[in-house]
């Protein structure tokens, strides 16, 4: 894995968005709410980036008189969060290094 | 970049491990399951006892195909909520560990019935099927907990 900082994911509430869509095949777009305790408009504004970016799939469904929302990471969003991931980690193993030495 | 301290970074890695618990947290195999296999297990251990060998072999296939039906969609463990999956890689191995389990107890069953009778009891298959449900109903929900502690310690593992 390519270690790159990705600042799209890095701020705060994307990356807790990121971070749930990574570890599931999907999550449902109240869970995500819920979880991040954000208002719809506040998630969806949020997920309406990531999805321009390429990193984020929202479908739609409507199941009865309720309309669902599911999100899923793209392999361009998996890629992205892995490197980012790596990223970090990389630099918090260079600061460990440099307390050390 | 480099606007971003060592200490953010690690900020930043504990939210993504934080979200990924609660993923975890989700992995979860229904109650209805476990209770269903108990009494599915008295169920076929009373028939055993009653002696009729067509009913017994019947009831199995019957509790079998059931089985072999429901348990796909549930063991996993991926699915236990409705508002998200689990990916297969944060929790691999649910499937093989309960039905892993579930043979285990098979055997146990079997052992634990032939020693009842060579103690004399009235409905060896039975006695042996009620401990083997209890240890279902008890400890299939603690099998879970194992596997999402299991999960966790995987995902503090540098990639």
């Amino acid at each position: 894995m390519t270690a790159r900082f990705d600042e799209l994911i890095h701020p705060r509430p994307r990356l807790d968005i990121v971070s749930l869509l990574a570890a599931a095949d999907w999550v449902e777009f109240g869970f995500l709410r819920d979880r991040l305790a954000l208002s719809d408009s506040a998630l969806s504004k949020q997920l309406s980036t990531l999805e321009e970016a390429g990193y984020v799939d929202l479908k739609r469904a409507a199941t009865g008189r309720r309309r669902r929302v599911q999100a899923r990471l793209t392999v361009a969003g998996r890629t992205a969060f892995e490197g980012h991931v790596a990223a970090l980690r990389a630099m918090v193993d260079a600061a460990a290094a440099r307390a050390v030495g | 970049m480099d606007n971003v301290s060592p200490g953010q970074a690690s900020e930043a890695l504990e939210t993504v491990e934080r979200a990924r618990r609660q993923v975890i947290d989700q992995i979860h195999v229904p109650t209805w399951y476990w209770w269903g296999l108990a009494v599915g297990w008295i169920g076929l251990g009373l028939l055993t006892d009653l002696g009729s060998a067509w009913l017994a072999a019947l009831a199995t296939f019957v509790f079998g195909t059931v089985h072999a039906s429901v348990a796909p969609r549930v063991v996993s463990g991926r699915h236990g909520s409705r508002q998200l999956s689990v990916r297969g890689d944060v929790a691999p191995h649910v499937a093989r560990l309960v039905l892993g389990g579930v043979v285990v107890l098979a055997a146990a069953t079997v052992g634990l019935a032939l020693l009842a009778q060579a103690d004399g009891a009235r409905h060896p298959v039975t006695a042996a099927s009620i401990v083997v449900a209890v240890v279902l109903v008890l400890g299939g929900p603690l099998l879970l907990g194992g596997v999402r502690r299991r999960a966790v310690r995987r995902a503090r593992r540098p990639a």
